[in-house]
């Protein structure tokens, strides 16, 4: 029998030299493995720690629980825990069905245009949350938002007389408004794909049986889709529990305090950082018993009616008839709602000197003064480099990263690689706000600090790649399984080593997933700014940062939007551009 | 029972009957971004009532499409559709019954079972589903229920999850929610295509026993030639979106219109005509690829260069001795490769160059090389049109008369 080599360990008579030889074998594996646990293990484990210590976060104190006791009696909490619960239930339920509404329509009706609803619907992926909030702020601000005064001036004449409303963006009302419009994209993705999922025949067998659209809608196609709706609920409420920017730029000016917001605030504001962490170490926790329930128990039953079959023929179409304008009418006042009504009042805010109450004389003054100034401004242009240089090393560290743990994860026989996965797979339930916290808190302390990494783009970047490796290490393992182990066993038989095997074998058969995760990763490293601004120093300032800096402390409304539409433009290019490249990639290969 | 036999029919003015229904000049195409595919071309047939009625045809060649526009379930472009005299779609007066106000059976090829659902609700559905044309109460639809359930030997399991039952138990299921209304018409696409093969031959007869048992119309859509032999009062073959000849199975093997309807319903032995006949009537000598074979003319249609003559392996008779002189069509061959199979051997012979196909009974013992004389019995000769290059891929001329006189228009 000749001796398989990963069994080569036996050989070696000394300790050492076993784990020498066992080292050859599995480095690869390890160093995946410390990276993983550096940015996701340890700085969540500081972070509960310090959660029962005094002090700042450079010093800490004493052990105590005087944190949660604060945590417990203070009303805050209970008015945050309040509003995230109603937010978040309020914004899945919203988004869902809008969503719902509309992939329905898309898919399942003659309603005309379908092809151009399509984009309609997608391209609100390409507006930035923090921007959709300030746009939707300009557009229902109390005083100055476009939509009260017109309204005040067609009211006027029925007796309403205020200088504000009718119509308040400040409220919970307003952040659900908001973030349902901007939410259900995603929604849409996921919606589309489940009523694809679903044999139509289902559907044609009701028919046959005599029922009409709508009994068969409410008898058959609901309770078939039952399953996969309570899984993008819950996705959506998970995700809006993570949002981070509407009730920043929403909520905190109007007091309304969510969880983010309230560990955003204890940390900064009033810098009670073991206060902070005690918040975190409790949002962390609802966010993971969430993810859990969502895996174990809803996900897992949501394919459970849907019987994928060989048809590649889009099923029936349902007759609107009379009907069939009007929704398109839907689907144009959700395009409005969604992306068009906010770009334009970004657009015509950076176009005036200053953002002040709309009337019809501002028109004379409109210029591009405000671009000229930000295209000149070495500030804006020094963030733009950080955000160039974050992104490109966040997206390309994650993706190698992910591709290893995919390699390990999916191929080697390692003891633990299911470890592994659960690790990888943490991030996606830990909010940005509890990453960014920890990583500070981390990287602030005494045993940290000597290190001056703090305050630099090493962390930050550190932290994004924690945010984003979930996402990229369960695409990498989905594309790595498709890949039959065979190719990979040729390569052994021909003798080549594990690191030439992944170099030129499996590198080269996944780099289309490789490109199409790394695209991802940027644009949204670029654009990210709950981790970023939480990590900001004036060194290490980010272009979402800069932007929300000239928003909020600088209040220079138009500065703000100006640079917000270069980034929605470049954003939208960038993604088409990527699109494209993705696509001309795939169509080449087959 | 109402067996209704393929002979004797005229399909002209007679009064639609309850359960027959007509299909004419039938059209439907595809439309899509980048082409128009022309699925079905003008196709007109009748099924009687009562009547097993299947449509072969190799895949793609528009059976759903012609089945689902019956059903409703797509709007077909051109044609009428009437069941028992009700009009349900004319595209000249725009007339078009909704899926859901036909009143049929359908059983479909996934069988399409709820798997939200209970056995019970599943056979159920179609009388809540339809109140207002089925009154009956709560009562009356357990009843029904149970009845169609013992129907197909299901009543153990009307609690239970639909999709827990065996491949074979669901298919019973399908067709028992197709019959709960008492359908006039009964409509399957390709329903035994998905069972494994001994479950298949069962379900085939069962069918027919239950189609034979109610008396319902009922048309049928396979590709499998087996099935459609097996269960059928008439059969209909289709291709590329034209019906090329109807009739009875027996003469639809025996007596196939075209190249293609003779190789698409088993295999079989083609000779090109490359000299037509003096004559036009009775027993004449046809100038083939492998010399002068007798045949029946058939007085409808001058056998012309470019036709085929079709006999069957199974009708070739080989002999070691040469028959008595006087027999016509014998031929010296030599066999080339014999396969045994068990239930019978298989002959490859060859004749003059060409090489013909043989089955003969397991007994007679054949070596390669044998020299052997073979016999094509004239009445076992038939002359299609088609030419025998085209096998696979028959090319049925526009504007001809699909099949000689089997078509006949509604
Ligand atoms: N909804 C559709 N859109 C576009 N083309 C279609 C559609 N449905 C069917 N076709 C095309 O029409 C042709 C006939 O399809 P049909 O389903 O009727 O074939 P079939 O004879 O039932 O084949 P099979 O035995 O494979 O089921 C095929 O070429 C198919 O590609
Ligand atoms: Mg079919």
């Amino acid at each position: 029998m000749t001796e398989i080599p990963a069994a080569s360990g036996i050989r070696g008579s000394q300790d050492s030299s076993r784990f020498v030889t066992w080292f050859r074998d599995y480095w690869i594996s390890v160093t995946a493995a410390a990276v993983l646990a550096w940015i996701v293990i340890v700085p969540l484990v500081y972070l509960i720690v310090f959660s029962f210590r005094s002090g700042s976060a450079a010093a800490p104190g004493d052990w105590t629980i005087a944190n949660y006791a604060l945590v417990y009696t203070s009303k805050m909490t209970h008015e945050a825990l309040a509003n995230t619960l109603l937010y978040t239930t309020m914004v899945a339920t919203l988004s869902m069905l809008i969503a719902g509404g509309l992939a329905w329509l898309v898919e399942r009706t003659d309603m005309p245009y379908r092809g151009a609803a399509w984009v309609m619907i997608l391209l609100p992926i390409a507006m930035p949350g923090m921007l959709s909030s300030m746009a939707w702020i300009l557009l229902l601000g109390p005083r100055t938002g476009l939509i009260n005064v017109v309204l005040r001036y067609f009211l006027a004449p029925f007796g309403y007389d205020g200088v504000t409303g009718p119509i308040n963006i400040y409220s919970l009302e307003g952040m659900i408004f908001v973030e349902s419009v901007r939410g259900s994209t995603t929604l849409f993705l996921m919606l589309v794909a489940g009523f694809r999922l679903m044999d139509p025949a289902l559907e044609e067998a009701a028919a046959m049986s005599g029922a009409r659209n709508s009994f068969t809608l409410r008898k058959i196609t609901l309770p078939l889709m039952l399953p996969m709706l309570l899984a993008t609920w819950m996705y959506s409420f998970i995700g809006t529990l993570d949002d981070f920017e509407t009730p920043l730029l929403i909520g905190l000016p109007a007091q309304i305090f969510l969880l983010p917001t309230v560990i955003y605030f204890t940390a900064y504001l009033s810098s009670s950082w073991g206060l902070s962490a005690a918040y975190a170490t409790i949002f962390l926790l609802i966010s993971v018993v969430m993810v859990i329930i969502y895996h174990r128990v809803v996900l897992r039953r949501s394919g459970q009616f849907a019987t994928v079959t060989g048809k590649a023929f889009r099923p029936r179409q349902i007759e609107l008839r009379r009907m069939r304008w009007p929704a398109l009418g839907l689907v144009i006042f959700y395009f409005f709602l969604a992306v068009l009504l906010p770009l334009l009042i970004l657009l015509l805010a950076s176009l005036l000197p200053f953002y002040r109450v709309p009337s019809m004389e501002m028109f004379s003054d409109l210029s591009f003064d405000n671009y000229k100034e930000l295209f000149s401004n070495t500030r804006v242009i020094r963030a733009a480099g950080n955000s160039l240089w974050v992104s490109f090393w966040v997206a390309t560290g994650t993706m190698i990263l992910a591709f290893l743990l995919a390699w390990v994860i999916v191929r080697q026989r390692v003891p633990g690689r299911i470890i592994l996965d659960s690790i990888a797979f943490i991030p996606h339930a830990i909010p940005a706000v509890v990453v960014a916290v920890a990583m500070i808190m981390f990287y602030l302390s005494p045993a940290m600090h000597w290190t001056g990494l703090y305050g630099g783009l090493i962390v930050l970047s550190l932290a994004l790649v924690t945010r984003f490796i979930a996402f990229a290490s369960r695409t990498s393992n989905a594309a790595m399984t498709q890949i039959d182990a065979s190719l990979e066993e040729a390569a052994y038989v021909s003798g080549a080593r594990k690191v030439r095997v992944l170099a030129r074998i499996l590198f080269p058969l996944l780099l289309p997933t490789f490109v199409a995760g790394w695209i991802f990763v940027a644009a949204n490293a670029f654009r990210n700014l709950n981790v970023s601004l939480l990590l900001s120093t004036p060194q290490n300032e980010l272009i979402s940062v800069t932007l929300y800096d000239y928003w909020d402390r600088q209040a220079d409304f138009s500065m703000a939007a100006t640079l917000g539409v270069v980034l929605v433009v470049g954003l939208a290019l960038i993604t088409i551009l990527a699109r494209q490249m993705i696509a001309r990639g795939y169509s080449g290969n087959d | 029972m109402n067996i209704v036999s393929t002979k004797g029919r005229d399909g002209s003015a007679q009064p639609a009957r309850p359960g027959q229904l007509t299909v004419s000049h039938l059209e439907k195409a595809f439309v899509s971004r980048q082409e128009t595919v022309q699925v079905i071309k003008d196709v007109s047939f009748t099924i009687e009532p009562g009547q097993f009625f299947t449509l072969l045809g190799p895949s793609g060649c528009g059976k759903s499409t012609t089945l689902r526009c019956i059903a409703g379930l797509e709007r077909a472009d051109r044609g009428h559709i009437a069941v028992g005299g009700r009009v349900l779609a004319d595209s000249e007066t725009g007339a078009f019954v909704a899926a859901s106000e036909r009143d049929f059976g359908m059983v479909f090829q996934s069988y399409a079972i709820w798997p939200h659902m209970t056995v019970a609700q599943n056979v159920a559905f179609p009388l809540h589903a339809n109140r207002r044309r089925h009154k009956l109460s709560r009562k009356e639809i357990a009843a029904r229920v149970e009845e169609a359930l013992a129907m197909v030997r299901l009543d153990q399991y009307g609690g239970r999850i639909a999709t827990k039952l065996s491949g074979g138990q669901q298919q019973r299921l399908a067709l028992a929610r197709a019959l709960i209304t008492r359908p006039e018409l009964l409509l399957l696409d390709e329903p035994l295509s998905n069972l494994d093969a001994g479950l298949r031959d069962h379900m085939r007869s069962e069918l027919r026993a239950m189609q034979l048992r109610t008396g319902v119309t009922t048309l049928y859509v396979t590709h499998d030639q087996a099935e459609a032999f097996s269960m059928s009062d008439v059969i209909a073959v289709m291709d590329s979106g034209t019906l090329i000849q109807q009739g009875a199975p027996r003469e639809i093997y025996s007596r196939p219109a075209t190249t293609f309807v003779a190789t698409f319903v088993g295999r079989t032995n083609l000779l090109s005509v490359t000299r037509p006949p003096a004559q036009t009537t009775g027993v004449v000598s046809v100038e083939t690829n492998i010399g002068p074979v007798l045949v029946n003319a058939e007085s409808n249609r001058p056998i012309a260069t470019g036709d085929s003559i079709v006999i069957r392996p199974e009708d070739l008779q080989i002999t070691v001795e040469a028959p008595p002189a006087g027999r016509g069509n014998v031929f010296a061959g030599r066999v080339r490769r014999p396969v045994f199979l068990g239930e019978n051997v298989e002959l490859e012979i060859e004749v003059r160059g060409e090489v013909l196909m043989s089955r003969q009974h397991p007994r007679f013992v054949f070596a390669a090389g044998d020299e052997v004389h073979v016999e094509l019995p004239v009445d076992r000769c038939v002359v299609v049109s088609g030419a025998a290059a085209g096998v696979g891929s028959h090319i049925h001329a526009p504007g001809e008369p699909a099949g000689p006189d089997k078509n006949a228009a509604v």
